[in-house]
């Protein structure tokens, strides 16, 4: 009976830290395959300009929804959104409002259309391939300035004064 | 714990942490392949170790199966369970295969109805981002639309959100408008590039800057946007006669998908060989079974292939701007009801007022010149001939005037068988030109029952003033100096052209 609680605890441990790290090591994949490829072009994870356009709003924004219009900044997180364990994936990144209890999801950034021109240019090329195409694209997409720009854009279309105003600054963040 | 124990639990954490670091960085199979052999792998070990509870590293070996393989998987390690189980046993039974086949079925029937879950989550994830962004295009293109009733900034606003990456996300849009009068599609505007390398540049801008769909629909207020496309969709005139497949696209009222490799007619070739078109999908723009127009997408850019989920992204942007098109249509066809004169489709005194305040000079460096024309001795005419035919030499005059004045310069009916004429940016000795070369040929023209005239011809007489003989010209006093001009005209004996003196000392 020992025996089988012991190797129990220990098929959960190899599942727990397979699925448990699954998540590290696929993004340090990514950020690794991604260094790998810029540097070989000479080009700067940085210096690759992506679009704010596909991201979708599930709400209008500004909203008249009072947990929406009175929602601080701190009060909107960002979420990624993996599916497939213990085949980790990363789907695209949930911007919600946090409430206390069931968070608002405000909108959300599909990976698949996170665009990048300069990888549209490359695949055109035929210069890489479609696996590393998604993986550089969310190795932007996961950067912190880039996480930040997004949630400030998602921010400021939320804060707008009145309905049926779009025109706005993009630095007013 | 036993040392063999921790060794051991050392040794999986190792194996797992291994696993997790090789695995990520080749393809989906390859993954799935790692994972099913790294846990056979950790089987192997474990059974040598743990030999009395093999039969839960069985049960783990066919779930880590059935996790990568499905029922392939579990298939395979169902039968290779019972192989391991019969030579640790030393037994043969087909009582103990059925156990291993109902087990393994049990793991599937579980795996099956969890990926089922997943993927309907999946399906119903996608299908809400699908329509989310379809209600964010049409949400701020109604928006957009609502703002304006200008006819080119509604065309504009429907092709940025049919190319926009925001909007639909289409490389390239056109959009041709039916003219029922000569039954044929005149190309009116464009948004893409004329090739790919263009298109990347222009992506790379809208990425860079940040551009969102507004400030997209923004631009056509301060630029021109791509100016060589537009320039040969503006030339296209395609007569809707012959059988081509934009005829068939409004008879059918259906899009029309086509690929570059099918082409055969003659309307498809000029498209597919001006534009370098590969594939391309027409869609009819029709308000309530009117024919408003076409709208032409493809991807010169990308080349993605264009689904029939794509096309059907556009049907309700089609729909509602075929209604924007068609009351922007009405709404200029009213205005030009409002504007223009019933009989001389002349434009009248009120467009007079709206066209003075726009092209009257803020600086004394531009001239505006006002030519007034009244027919001589017109009551008398119409004493004599009737007020119909008054009206036919009002009409063949309101010709003969439109024939006579430059492309810039604006022709009206003032009132009664008055007529005026504005010419933007002319000095007064220009203007003097262009009113007796009018005099002459008015004097030249044959008009019906011109005999009975005084002269036995029907003559005008001009009055002229331009903005710079005046010394605070407001659009009222030069109608007033144009007017007065012509009064003293009438009064040195008739159809002659008479230049206002001026009030500058």
């Amino acid at each position: 009976m020992n025996q089988l609680i012991i190797v129990f605890l220990f098929i959960l441990t190899y599942t727990t830290v397979t699925i448990g790290t699954a998540k590290y090591f696929y993004l340090l994949n990514i950020k690794t395959a991604t260094n790998r490829f810029l540097k070989k072009k000479q080009e700067n994870l940085m210096e690759l300009h992506y679009s704010f356009e596909q991201i979708i709003y599930f709400y209008q924004l500004p909203s008249n929804i009072s947990l929406i219009k009175h929602a601080t900044r701190d009060q909107l997180t960002l979420k990624y959104d993996y599916s497939n364990v213990p085949f980790v994936q990363l789907n695209g990144i949930y911007l919600q409002i946090e409430t206390g209890n069931d968070p608002i999801i405000l909108a959300y950034l599909p990976i698949k259309n996170f665009m990048l021109p300069y990888l549209d240019e490359k695949r055109k090329d035929g210069e890489i391939s479609e696996s590393l195409i998604t993986k550089i694209s969310i190795a932007k997409l996961i950067h912190e300035k880039t996480l930040q720009e997004i949630k400030n854009e998602v921010y400021n279309k939320a804060k707008l004064q009145s309905v049926g105003v779009f025109r706005y600054s993009p630095t007013d963040c | 714990m036993t040392n063999e124990e921790i060794f051991f639990l050392i040794h999986i954490i190792l194996v797992a942490l291994f696993l997790n670091f090789i695995r990520f960085k080749c393809t989906s199979l390859c993954n799935r392949f790692l994972l099913i052999g790294t846990s056979f792998f950790v089987f192997l070990t474990a059974i040598y170790v743990f030999q009395e509870v093999y039969i839960l590293l069985l049960l783990f070996l066919i779930i880590a199966s059935a996790i990568s393989y499905q029922v392939k998987g579990v298939a395979i390690s169902t039968i290779l369970s019972f192989f391991i189980f019969s030579y640790y046993e030393r037994v043969f039974s087909i009582d103990y295969l059925l156990f291993f086949i109902i087990v393994g079925a049990i793991i599937t029937a579980l795996t099956y109805f969890i990926r089922i879950q997943m993927q309907r989550n999946t399906y119903w994830k996608e299908l809400l981002i699908k329509n989310s962004k379809q209600l964010n295009v049409l949400r701020e293109v109604s928006v957009a639309m609502q703002q304006t009733r200008d006819l080119d900034k509604i065309l504009h606003i429907i092709i940025t959100s049919v190319t926009a990456g925001h909007g639909l996300g289409f490389n390239r849009a056109m959009v041709f408008l039916y003219e029922s009068e000569n039954n044929l599609l005149q190309g009116i505007m464009g948004i893409g590039p004329l090739n790919a390398k263009e298109g990347f540049e222009r992506w790379k801008e809208i990425a860079q800057k940040k551009y969102r769909l507004i400030d997209l629909i923004a631009f056509s207020e301060t630029q021109t946007i791509d100016p060589k496309l537009n320039d040969i969709v503006q030339s296209l005139t395609i007569s809707l006669a012959d059988d081509n497949f934009l005829k068939r696209t409004l008879q059918e009222r259906r899009p029309i998908h086509i690929k570059a490799t099918d082409h055969h007619e003659q309307t498809l070739k000029l498209f597919i060989e001006t534009f370098q078109m590969k594939e391309l999908v027409a869609i009819p723009l029709l308000y309530q079974g009117t024919k408003v127009g076409i709208l032409l997408i493809d991807n010169p850019v990308t080349q993605k292939p264009i689904t029939e989920e794509d096309i059907d992204s556009v049907i309700p942007l089609a729909s509602q701007a075929a209604i924007a098109i068609q009351q922007a249509k009405l709404y200029e066809e009213i205005e030009q009801m409002a504007l223009k004169d019933g009989l001389t489709r002349l434009w009248n005194q009120r467009a007079l007022q709206t066209k003075l305040s726009k092209y009257f000079p803020l600086n004394s460096t531009d001239n505006l010149s006002m030519i007034m024309i009244d027919i001589d001795y017109f009551k008398q005419f119409n004493d004599t001939h009737g007020h119909m035919l008054g009206n036919e030499i009002l009409e063949h005059l309101a010709d003969v005037i439109t024939n006579s004045i430059r492309v810039d310069d604006i022709a009206f009916r003032f009132g009664g068988e008055e007529f005026s004429i504005l010419l933007p940016q002319t000095k007064r000795e220009d203007a003097v030109g262009i009113a007796e070369r009018l005099r002459k040929k008015v004097e030249a023209t044959y008009f019906t029952n011109q005999e009975t005239q005084p002269n036995q011809t029907l003559t005008i007489t001009l009055g002229i003033a331009c903005s710079d003989q005046l010394t605070a010209p407001t659009p009222k006093d030069l109608i007033n100096a144009a007017d007065q001009a012509l009064y003293t005209g009438k009064e040195s004996g008739k159809n002659i052209v008479m230049c206002y003196e001026g009030d500058k000392k």
